[in-house]
């Protein structure tokens, strides 16, 4: 039986490849210098990236330290705009607070319903008239607060806190931070702008700023050197520095992340 | 084998010096090796510049993609891909030479029986006459053993493009061989 042509050439294609499978060429000597060469070449170009990472990442810290220096030489407003915002947000935070049953104490009922007779005690039941004759009475003093409706027992009678002037002297020290909150929001807006003046901050003069630029590059310096740094003595008492000193100290960490990310890369 | 590896007692150790930059490593696999890839690159590129350069380059390349190389296969097949690879680089630089899409087959007739006699070196000088277009298809397919879908994704051609370039391929070697006969 004949065979078909693509029979013929698979027959003979698979003879070829087996004669040239283990063919050798001569090779010139040369080729594997140049390779060599080449290889060394990929070498040294690795090596003095890695010497100069160490380099790169003074420059880059350098570089930030001026950068952060000169941003705030050219605002002076920034410390004081910091603190407001720190202000606002601590506002923003304790704003929603509501007074549970359980959170008040009874030295505290005992006071409000002394002191102020359309006080109720929580633990008293109160009929809904009551609240709309409240409601209705005559406007109250100024430093007076809006009474809070207590909204966890939607099911319960509504009970109303002490006012604020009677809360404010006899109230144990446990509960400063909601007497805070209650004042943010009951103030009339003139008095709150009033309040607002006395507790802004007034920038103090350049020279306490420039001392405190140069303890922070310091303890960025002794960072570096990877001795323990204590930021909190860059305080030294006054809160209101705190929120700067962290954000310095967060933008030179993430500033530092993202340069040895991209020399990385 | 075991000889050309010293100081290495395994293939496997070999790669693993070969990954970790070892230079004496990387002599071995050349000289193992060089002869063989410098063939199938000439068996692509012709006698000249362009298979040296195909061979320098395809070396470079596995020593640096050494890292790559998982050991499914032998570790000479892998090498020679990177070759075939460099050498069909180094033809579409110069030119597309696959831009015919015929999808005519040629009847073959039957290659005799003197032929399966030739030489290494007649059956290269063969495939090296031939046009670089057929060559690289006659090589791909008939020696390297690619499936004609291989070729096509390889070149960037289709499959009916590489069977009836390949179907040129054999015709011109038949006529080839007839007056080699002769």
């Amino acid at each position: 039986m004949k065979k078909s042509s693509g029979d013929n050439w698979d027959s003979l294609e698979k003879n070829w490849r087996e004669k040239l499978d283990s063919h050798k060429e001569e090779v010139p000597a040369a080729i594997w210098n140049q390779i060599e060469k080449k290889l060394d070449e990929k070498k040294g170009k690795a090596v003095p990236f890695i010497i100069h990472r160490r380099q790169w990442s003074w420059a880059a810290v350098l570089l930030i330290s001026f950068g952060v220096g000169w941003w705030q030489l050219s605002n002076p407003n920034a410390l004081v705009d910091d603190s407001k915002m720190a202000n606002h947000i601590q506002t923003e935070i304790n704003a929603p607070v509501q007074h549970l049953p359980n959170t008040s104490t009874p030295e505290l009922e005992e006071i409000s319903s002394s002191t102020n007779p359309n006080v109720v005690s929580h633990s008293e039941p109160m009929p809904s008239h009551d609240i709309h004759s409240n409601l209705n009475q005559e406007p109250r003093n100024t430093t007076e607060s809006i009474p809070v409706i207590e909204e966890s027992k939607p099911n319960t009678n509504p009970v109303i806190l002490a006012d604020n002037r009677t809360f404010e002297k006899e109230k144990p020290a446990s509960l400063a931070k909601e007497e805070s909150v209650e004042m943010l929001i009951d103030i009339q807006p003139s008095q709150a702008n009033n309040q607002e003046k006395e507790n802004s901050y007034v920038p103090e003069p350049s020279k306490k700023r420039h001392s405190l630029f140069a303890r922070v590059v310091k303890q960025l310096r002794q960072a570096i050197d990877g001795e323990p740094v204590d930021w909190q003595t860059l305080k030294q008492g006054d809160p209101k520095l705190e929120n700067s000193i962290h954000q310095v100290a967060n933008t030179y960490i993430k500033t530092e992340q993202v340069v040895q990310r991209t020399f990385q890369f | 084998m075991s000889k050309t590896l010293l100081p290495f007692k395994s293939e496997q150790e070999l790669i693993q010096a070969c990954q970790k930059q070892d230079r004496r490593a990387q002599q071995i696999v050349y000289q193992v090796n060089a002869g063989k890839m410098m063939a199938v690159c000439k068996r692509y590129l012709g006698v000249g510049p362009d298979a040296e350069d195909a061979l320098m380059e395809g070396f470079m390349k596995v020593f640096s993609k050494i890292d790559n190389f998982q050991g499914q296969g032998s570790f000479e097949g892998w090498i020679r891909k990177i070759m075939v690879n460099e050498s069909l680089m180094k033809i579409r630089k110069t030119a597309n030479r696959y831009d015919q899409d015929i999808n005519e087959t040629y009847d073959i007739a039957h290659p005799e029986d003197a032929i399966m006699h030739l030489g290494v070196e007649e059956i290269q000088n063969l495939i090296l006459e031939l046009p670089p277009g057929y060559r690289t298809i006659f090589n791909l397919y008939a020696i390297e053993g690619y499936s004609h879908i291989e070729i096509g994704d390889m070149l960037q051609i289709s499959e009916g493009t590489s069977k009836s370039q390949l179907s040129r391929a054999r015709q011109l070697l038949q006529s080839k061989l007839k007056e080699l006969q002769a």
